[in-house]
């Protein structure tokens, strides 16, 4: 009883101290694996480390056509301070692997590439590319790429597109009913304008999507990234 | 790793996440062809380095409301989406699923398409679709869902006619009043 009373009592103060909290509103809803494994949470296996790559050498889009692609030093910090406001989570870390290669067939693996913006789909200016592997008798991640269109020049912007590339890692939805500063899932009419000085991410906001993922999934049926695969 | 990689550990499946920009509801400025018309066939197809399934949309044109002058004029045209389904003879099904565009266009549906012109391989992409199939516009793109959402959108919900009468004065590209 005193222990039911305690809860709710934390639960009024998260509820009174966090209203902007609200999923759909403005906090992004869980994703999870496309069927038929849509019970398992869209996120690297619990426990795991993954080898990133930052990719350096020629690339080849899908018609075969190929240039040299590069990460400008501002650039690289703004990918690797967005993956390091994640990790940690569902005891998940990220250890660097090298600039070219890919530790392939291993699983899970992150692979960051900077392309021209017409081999980004649809004129995105940052793209998920995730692919599943069975670990045991549980789905995760497998080999994940991301792409961000290589005339980025803004930190911020960069921070920004790079951490909510991440949160499609971490289970999180695109939010398109969120506002454009409450959260880096925004999607769609709230993303922030193509190089935007403040890229919308505030400095609280650096740290924000640890809160919301944790509130996300607390009562996610099936469990979320911190219990992820 | 191959999307038909034999491991059985693969899924075969890989999603795709988009993070798109805003842009205005009726793009002209960014489109080489602004076409009215209905998707006749949807044809699935690995890419050329086994990572993705890509779509081949067969649109038969109704309209042509203007397009650059380079893009020769048909009746029957092709445009290139990222995602879909095939079914291999194994009976194994590969897929690409898309988040971050917004609605997904469906075969026999009828649309008012601003779209770019690849003459390489002599087919399009698509900048930004509207539904026209149930007689009134209806918002597809996520920026468009998400003025939908905000209640700030000009055209969606109008009667398709009348929409397609307002779309009618736009011009392809950028380099045109």
């Amino acid at each position: 009883m005193k222990l039911a009373i305690l809860l709710t009592a934390l639960t009024l103060t998260v509820e009174t101290a966090l209203p902007q909290c609200t999923v759909g509103q403005n906090q992004p809803g869980p994703e999870y694996l496309p069927p038929p494994y849509q019970t398992y949470p869209n996120a690297w296996l619990a426990g795991s480390t993954v080898p990133y790559i930052m990719f350096e050498a020629e690339f080849c889009d899908p018609s075969n056509n190929c240039y040299f692609t590069y990460w400008p030093s501002n650039l690289w910090n703004d990918y690797v301070t967005s993956m390091s406001a994640y990790a940690g989570l569902g005891s998940v870390y990220f250890s660097f692997y090298g600039t070219s290669g890919s530790p392939e067939p291993e699983q899970p693996s992150l692979k960051a590439i900077l392309v021209n913006p017409s081999d980004i789909d649809n004129g995105a200016t940052g793209e998920t590319f995730s692919g599943y592997w069975k670990y045991g008798s549980t789905w995760a991640l497998g080999a994940v790429t991301h792409y961000f269109r290589n005339d980025i020049t803004v930190d911020h912007f960069m921070q920004f597109v790079s951490a909510h590339e991440f949160g499609h890692t971490f289970a999180l939805a695109d939010c398109y009913s969120c506002q454009a500063n409450t959260t880096v899932m925004v999607s769609g009419f709230n993303v922030p304008s193509f190089n935007s000085p403040t890229g919308g991410l505030t400095p609280r906001l650096a740290t924000f999507p640890r809160l919301m993922l944790r509130l996300t999934h607390s009562s996610a049926p099936g469990g979320g990234a911190e219990r992820a695969g | 790793m191959p999307i038909d990689s034999s491991d059985p550990r693969s899924a075969g499946f890989v999603r795709v996440t988009l993070m798109t920009e805003v842009r205005p509801e009726l793009p002209a400025s960014l489109a080489d062809a602004i076409i009215v018309g209905t998707i006749s066939s949807v044809q699935p197809y690995l890419s050329q380095n086994h990572t993705l399934i890509y779509s081949e949309l067969s649109v038969h044109v109704e309209n042509i409301i203007d397009q650059i002058a380079s893009i020769p004029t048909k009746t029957d045209i092709t445009i290139d989406q990222i995602g879909g389904s095939a079914l291999l003879p194994g009976g194994r099904i590969l897929r690409t699923a898309i988040s971050g565009l917004g609605s997904a266009l469906a075969n026999g549906g009828r649309y008012l398409f601003f779209m770019k012109y690849l003459a390489t391989t002599d087919a399009y992409s698509i900048v930004k679709a509207w539904d026209l199939t149930t007689g009134k516009a209806k918002a597809m793109a996520a920026d468009d869902l998400g003025r939908v959402g905000s209640h700030v959108s000009q055209y969606d919900g109008m009667d398709a006619q009348a929409f397609l009468s307002l779309a009618s004065q736009l011009k392809a590209g950028n380099t045109r009043p």
